[in-house]
């Protein structure tokens, strides 16, 4: 199993702001916020992936602001928690240290694997930060996203993804579907994160979909049934053929949740752990029977992206803790990354231009 | 406008005789599409610009960042795939015309090479030529990257990261759009209303937006006015004129019926999505239930 297992490779999520978003900056920048630059939390969503080769973004609409979780967002979206900066200035802006901005959120998805928060309440995962300037005066808004993620030495490895559909026939699939569509809805909308149980019978029997449920469960399912079971974390992947850059996290807290589990702590933990991931691109239909009238079939499916699955091997030595580790204190967190790459694929901040749309001289020819 | 309000709230239902919608036909039509197909969702608006006969909490639909990958006119357009709904006035020239009625778009193979192209020539170009290096998309781009050259950070702010992909990922930027479908009173039909953003997140200028309607319909049918529900901070929407709405609706009710199948006002949507994309080819919205017989 271990054969080919190259560097796995993330898809780095992509922020998309939209222009109520800025609109909506705009008003609070000029009524609320003013001269304050303290950190707003605002929140997120994406989509999982259905197109095989168009990833989807996290969005940023004007309803970032509205506090209370997930009110408000279909049903087929999960919910990102995120900070909002706001700068004064384009300056203050470029100045802003943003080395020590994602460290310091990166330092709290850290405490959160550490402490096991993280599988209990997986939104603690995935998380964005948002540095904005809003000129008000020539409609430039200049934005930049960061998906606090960590880069790991060695990174994790994987063998090439399976199709899911080569371990699962159309039955088991559906239940895995239906599975996921019964999880309870949380504050986070949509569950981005997730666990399945699967017995595997003896040797030559195909895999059954034992259960689908939060992914709080995922570790008392690793070890059931003395090794006829065995458990996979999965994620809504946004990305349609790599996995997804939210995938990272849950690596990471999954190998924390193991490490902090066994109750040889310190001794006997081999320093190599290995998880399956599945990468879940499945649609999911909306509730409820077809409208009552005749005149319905399915329609011609999309070309969608097809869910994948990774045997993930990670080199925990060392990450957390050394030997005495325990409950008791935390190492310090690896370096973090996640800086969105700018439309040339370097680090670098975004510009959104609204003056040729806010002109009331070119919106009035356009109007003609 | 003025029009709109002057005009009485249609209170009684004329789906079937002239395939025109009461605005509690809208919320019900809506309510099933929100079900059937969840990318879709509901919205208050701008609260002051709520119509007082939908619910607050109803006022528009909105499906977000809906890809659009290739432009209207790369459609190959057979004449097998169209379809001519008439308006059922006698103005047959001015019907619509329902091309790939089946929303269905061919992938071009090369597409994502070229794109793949350009961008590797830009890394090589350096920042500065990477304003200039867009040369394989038209006019607007590499629209924004001027101004985003001078905000890449200088020195390295994070460490090395081998488990980041980095281009030639196989993933395809597109254009994404916002489609939103409003309440017309003065119509009394739904009215779609879309707001693109280029491959680098720019909002498309008009003639971009051109770019994504079928020639059949672009200077015809197609206008640029402020959304009725959103702050006009937004800018300028671009909304498929809803005047012929209601004849193509019925002539759609009535093929229907004429294949012996019921029409109801919750289907509204689905039929008004699919006919919808004859004018936006391209654009992948979700109306996951297809309406057969037409």
């Amino acid at each position: 199993m271990a054969d080919r297992a190259d560097t796995l490779r993330f898809l780095p999520l992509s922020g998309a702001i939209d222009v109520s978003f800025l609109t909506e900056l705009g008003r609070r920048k000029l009524h609320e916020f003013k001269l304050s630059d303290a950190p707003v939390e605002i929140r997120g969503t994406f989509a999982p992936s259905n197109h095989h080769e168009v990833a989807s973004p996290l969005c940023v609409s004007a309803d970032a602001f509205d506090s209370g979780g997930a009110a408000g967002v279909p049903p087929s979206l999960c919910v990102v928690p995120g900070t909002l900066i706001n700068a004064n200035t384009l300056e203050d802006f470029k100045e802003w240290d943003k080395a020590e901005l994602l460290r310091k959120a990166a330092a709290a998805i850290w405490q959160d694997m550490c402490s096991g928060a993280a599988l209990a309440e997986p939104h603690r995962l995935c998380r964005f930060l948002l540095l904005t300037f809003a000129d008000l005066k020539t409609h430039k808004y200049y934005y930049w996203f960061a998906f606090p993620a960590f880069a790991l030495d060695p990174p994790p490895r994987a063998t090439p993804p399976a199709p899911l559909a080569s371990l699962l026939d159309a039955s088991q699939l559906d239940a895995l579907r239906r599975g996921y569509a019964a999880l309870p809805a949380s504050a986070h909308g949509r569950p981005a994160f997730f666990a399945v149980r699967l017995s595997c019978g003896s040797a030559g029997e195909p895999v059954q979909v034992a259960e689908v449920g939060p992914l709080s469960r995922w570790l008392e399912w690793r070890g059931g049934a003395g090794g006829r079971e065995q458990a996979w974390i999965a994620l809504c992947d946004p990305s349609p053929q790599h996995a997804g850059w939210p995938a990272r996290n849950l690596l990471l807290a999954a190998a924390a949740a193991l490490r902090e589990a066994s109750p040889a702590a310190a001794a006997g933990l081999p320093s190599e752990v290995r998880l399956t991931l599945l990468c879940f691109r499945e649609p999911v239909g909306g509730g409820g029977p077809p409208p009552a009238a005749a005149g319905e079939g399915p329609r011609e499916p999309k070309s969608a992206a097809a869910s994948t699955l990774y045997n993930v091997t990670m080199d925990v030595r060392g990450l957390f803790g050394g030997g005495g580790g325990g409950g008791g204190g935390t190492a310090a967190p690896p370096s973090a990354v996640g800086w969105e790459k700018n439309s040339s694929g370097r680090p670098g901040a975004r510009l959104m231009d609204l003056s040729a749309q806010m002109d009331p001289a070119a919106t009035a020819a356009a109007a003609v | 406008g003025t029009a709109e309000y002057l005009t009485p709230v249609l209170t009684t239902s004329q789906f079937l005789e002239k395939g025109v919608l009461t605005p509690d036909e809208f919320v019900e039509a809506g309510d099933q599409l929100v079900l059937r197909c969840p990318t879709w969702s509901w919205q208050a608006g701008e609260p002051d610009k709520a119509r007082p006969f939908l619910p607050p909490n109803k006022q528009y639909l909105v499906t977000r960042s809906v890809p659009c990958q290739r432009r209207a006119a790369s459609l190959a357009s057979g004449a097998d795939a169209e379809m001519l709904v008439d308006g059922d006035e006698g103005e047959g020239d001015e019907g619509w015309s329902l091309t790939h009625a089946n929303h269905k778009v061919e992938r071009q193979e090369e597409a994502p090479d070229m794109l793949a192209d350009a961008v590797a020539h830009m890394d090589v170009a350096g920042p500065s030529g990477a304003a200039a290096g867009g040369g394989s998309e038209d006019a607007g781009g590499a629209d924004g990257a001027a101004g985003e050259a001078e905000l890449e950070m200088g020195g390295m702010v994070e460490a090395d990261d081998p488990s980041a992909l980095g281009g030639g990922s196989g993933i395809v930027k597109t254009r994404t759009y916002d489609v939103t479908i409003t309440y017309d009173k003065y119509y009394q039909s739904g009215r779609v209303w879309l707001y693109g953003y280029s491959e680098s997140r720019q909002p498309l200028t008009q003639a971009q937006l051109l770019e994504d309607v079928s020639a059949d319909h672009a200077l015809k049918t197609v206008t640029l006015e402020s959304h009725p529900h959103i702050a006009e901070g937004a800018g300028l929407h671009m909304s498929i004129h809803p005047c012929k709405h209601a004849s193509v609706m019925h002539k759609l009710v009535a093929e229907l019926q004429s294949a012996g199948r019921e029409a109801k006002p919750p289907q509204y949507l689905f039929l008004f999505l699919k006919f919808i994309s004859s004018v936006i080819p391209t654009i992948e919205y979700d109306y996951t239930v297809a309406v057969d017989g037409l």
